[in-house]
């Protein structure tokens, strides 16, 4: 038996949609009870184990749904064999799912963990060690009895409903007594002690800290986000100083880099602080009990991305396309939401002359229509990122050179900073209705465009066809780098 | 002429062993013809844990189910997979 | 190999029976692909010839392109080779002719390497 497995807190992660569906197969306004199975993923984590819910299959009433023997209802036996084994196929967590009447708390009855005893040793044989395990729901709270295959059963914690207004269902109203630094004094009367708490116990991945991540994780770090996570393979150089906040000199080793001596070029090289280390001393000026991870890599490499895989939000602020993917399989593998920031100064190739210069802040939410689908993620530009660089030179690819493109600070503000109102509504419950949206930022016109999604029914990442990266968590691919 | 006669031969007993899976666990079975009841019984015997009065079903080549009842015989062969659970029973609230 | 790239060979060696393959893999997870004596049509001199290419680790995301055949392919009617063929480059440790055609929409779950194959070989022999 794991003993780690044992004491972790286990939660359930889902999208507002999936819950909307859950809902009205639950609760119809008839006062009576309803079933059905979650298909969910996985994800074993240092905070927890979260099971990811991917699909709702719902127990028709009087087929699968039917009068039980011993109980009040019953999930019907040709019901739990083909969702079970469809699990297996697929190496998904089987959940059965049922509600109780009552708002704010629910917990299972003496009949129900009685079928759970006499059913589930087998729905893990028949699910390869599962875990298996049932959800009951009230109108606004759930429990949960998860079976491992050490037979050991785990209580849920709670579950996640994640999307524009996410919210959280526990098995009964919890208490929450929460110190608040003074210091959060002002921010406080604009979403409560309640919401900067909130913020305290959150988990923040950025992937990228130059520009635009650098501004990023400073603002995150001064809301009081309590747990930071930032991730670049890069060393500070003399070109990004004037965009990254809080550099110093030290941190370009004074410019040593530009040396026409070799040497001095190559030490200054060497003495460069990576681009991380400058955002960790950063956020910790900000706020000393920031917790801050500085991962000195490239999220494309398996060890790295796996330290993002239990963050709550995650941000995207990078120039490549194969981070762009990584981002898009995290959001949509692990279930978690996810902001995509970005600047261009389109400038003629010819001439030079500035043609266009926009700012992007694309929310990438779970089940809501992913970069994929939207055309954001080039997949010549994958290919071509993918050669080594004497295997470019020889290809002769005549667009997207290395050349550096044209890159200010106050680009990558605007769209930081939409960014950053877009977190902060969304997970303080601030937000008022609106649409999940890209928005385009022309500075030189003063306009701003929003773009409505789409979602492509056979999406490979962010929708249920067969085959999908949707909600797998650990039990699916990663499109990492080996 | 000389007749040879064989008295008492001995044959060797042919026994009969057939490995099933249910629920994803190998099962022996002794004969080929056997009734859904037979099936639990074994499995319940070489510790499956399920009970007899699961509800059994034989899972063919494209994971569609067929109910096995408890008399029901059938032909086993190596290697079917069958599948045995019961139904989820919940409380009235 | 990554599980895709894998799955990805695999399809090639369907798809082209009777094919010899030779498949490297390369350090992220990608794969090199040659696939010997293709039919090239009747405007080519050899006219057969292997077409190499590198399935990305990316991949099925990532497009497969650009594609690679013997350096010293040429036209039987004495043509220049149309554009879309550059080179000889050195790739994968030979000289090779490059054919740049990179799909206009790739489609990931749908587009194969397989297919992108059949692709380019149905350009070469009809262009």
């Amino acid at each position: 038996m794991d003993q780690k497995r044992v004491k972790k807190e286990w939660s359930l992660v889902m999208d507002e949609r999936l819950y909307g569906e859950l809902r009205a197969h639950l609760f119809p306004d008839d006062g009576d009870e309803h079933g059905g199975v979650i298909i969910a993923g996985l994800a074993e984590t240092e905070r927890g184990i979260r099971l990811l819910a991917r699909q709702f299959v719902p127990a028709r009433g009087g087929v699968d749904f039917v009068p039980g023997k011993r109980g009040y209802r019953a999930l019907a036996g040709r019901f739990v064999a083909e969702v079970a084994g469809r699990c297996a196929d697929d190496g998904l967590v089987y959940l059965a799912v049922h509600n109780h009447g009552g708002t704010d708390s629910v917990q299972f009855s003496h009949d129900d963990m009685a079928s759970h005893l006499r059913g589930y040793p087998a729905l893990l044989d028949i699910t390869h060690g599962g875990p298996v395990g049932a959800l009951v729901f009230a109108h606004n709270a759930v429990a949960g009895d998860i079976w491992t295959d050490d037979r050991q059963r785990h209580a849920l914690h709670h579950a996640q409903i994640l999307g524009l207004h996410p919210h959280r269902l526990y098995p009964e109203p919890l208490a929450v007594a929460k110190f608040i630094d003074p210091m959060y004094e002002r921010q406080v009367r604009l979403f409560g002690e309640a919401g900067q708490g909130l913020l305290g116990d959150l988990k923040v991945g950025v992937i990228g800290a130059g520009g635009g991540g650098s501004l990023l994780l400073q603002m995150l770090a001064r809301l009081g986000v309590g747990h930071l996570v930032a991730v670049d393979p890069d060393r500070m150089d003399i070109t990004n100083y004037p965009r990254i906040v809080g550099a110093r000199r030290r941190d370009i080793a004074w410019g040593m880099g530009t040396s026409k001596n070799r040497i001095i070029k190559l030490l200054g090289a060497r003495l460069a602080r990576p681009k991380v280390h400058v955002a960790r001393r950063v956020a910790r000026e900000a706020n000393p009990r920031v917790r801050f991870d500085a991962l000195y890599g490239n999220v494309v490499d398996a060890a790295v991305a796996r330290h993002l895989i239990d963050t709550d939000f995650l941000f995207l602020a990078t120039d490549t396309m194969q981070s762009r993917l990584m981002f898009n399989a995290l959001v949509h593998q692990y279930l978690i939401p996810g902001i995509q920031i970005g600047a261009k100064v389109q400038a003629d190739p010819g001439t030079g002359a500035v043609d266009d210069v926009f700012a992007v802040t694309r929310l990438v939410l779970p089940n809501s229509g992913c970069l994929l689908c939207n055309g954001a993620i080039s997949s010549a530009q994958l290919q071509r990122e993918a050669l080594s660089e004497g295997e470019r030179r020889r290809q002769r690819y005549i667009e997207g050179e290395d050349i550096s493109e044209p890159s200010v600070i106050t680009l990558n503000a605007l769209g930081a900073s939409q960014a950053m109102n877009d977190f902060l509504f969304i997970s303080t419950g601030l937000l008022k209705p609106v649409q999940v949206e890209h928005i385009l930022m022309s500075p030189r016109e003063r306009t701003m465009e929003r773009v409505r999604l789409q979602q492509e029914p056979g999406c490979p990442m962010c929708s249920l066809s067969p085959g999908s990266l949707y909600g797998c968590g650990d039990r699916g691919q990663l499109p990492c780098r080996q | 002429m000389e007749t040879q006669q064989t008295i008492g031969t001995i044959r060797p007993e042919v026994k009969t062993t057939i490995d099933i899976e249910v629920n994803s666990r190998q099962v022996v079975l002794h004969q080929r013809e056997v009734t859904g009841h037979d099936i639990k019984a074994a499995a319940i015997a070489q510790g499956v844990p399920i009970e007899l009065d699961f509800l059994l079903y034989i899972v063919d080549g494209h994971g569609q189910l067929e109910p096995v009842n408890d008399n029901q015989e059938v032909t086993v062969h190596e290697h079917e997979r069958f599948r045995a659970v019961t139904p989820d029973d919940v409380s009235e609230a | 190999m990554t599980p895709a790239v894998q799955a990805a060979v695999t399809e090639v060696e369907q798809s082209f029976p009777g094919h010899r393959l030779d498949v490297t893999p390369e350090s992220q997870g990608g794969a090199y692909v040659i696939v010997h004596d293709l039919n090239l049509g009747g405007r080519y001199a050899p006219a057969t010839s292997w077409i190499g290419f590198l399935i990305t680790f990316q991949y099925p995301y990532a497009d497969v392109y650009p594609h690679f055949v013997q350096a010293d392919l040429k036209r039987i009617d004495g043509a220049n080779l149309p554009s879309g063929f550059s080179g000889p480059i050195a790739w994968n440790g030979r000289q090779a002719l490059q054919i740049s055609r990179r799909s206009n929409r790739w489609t990931a779950g749908v587009d194969t390497a397989a297919m992108k194959l059949a692709k380019v070989l149905n350009w070469i022999r009809n262009v």
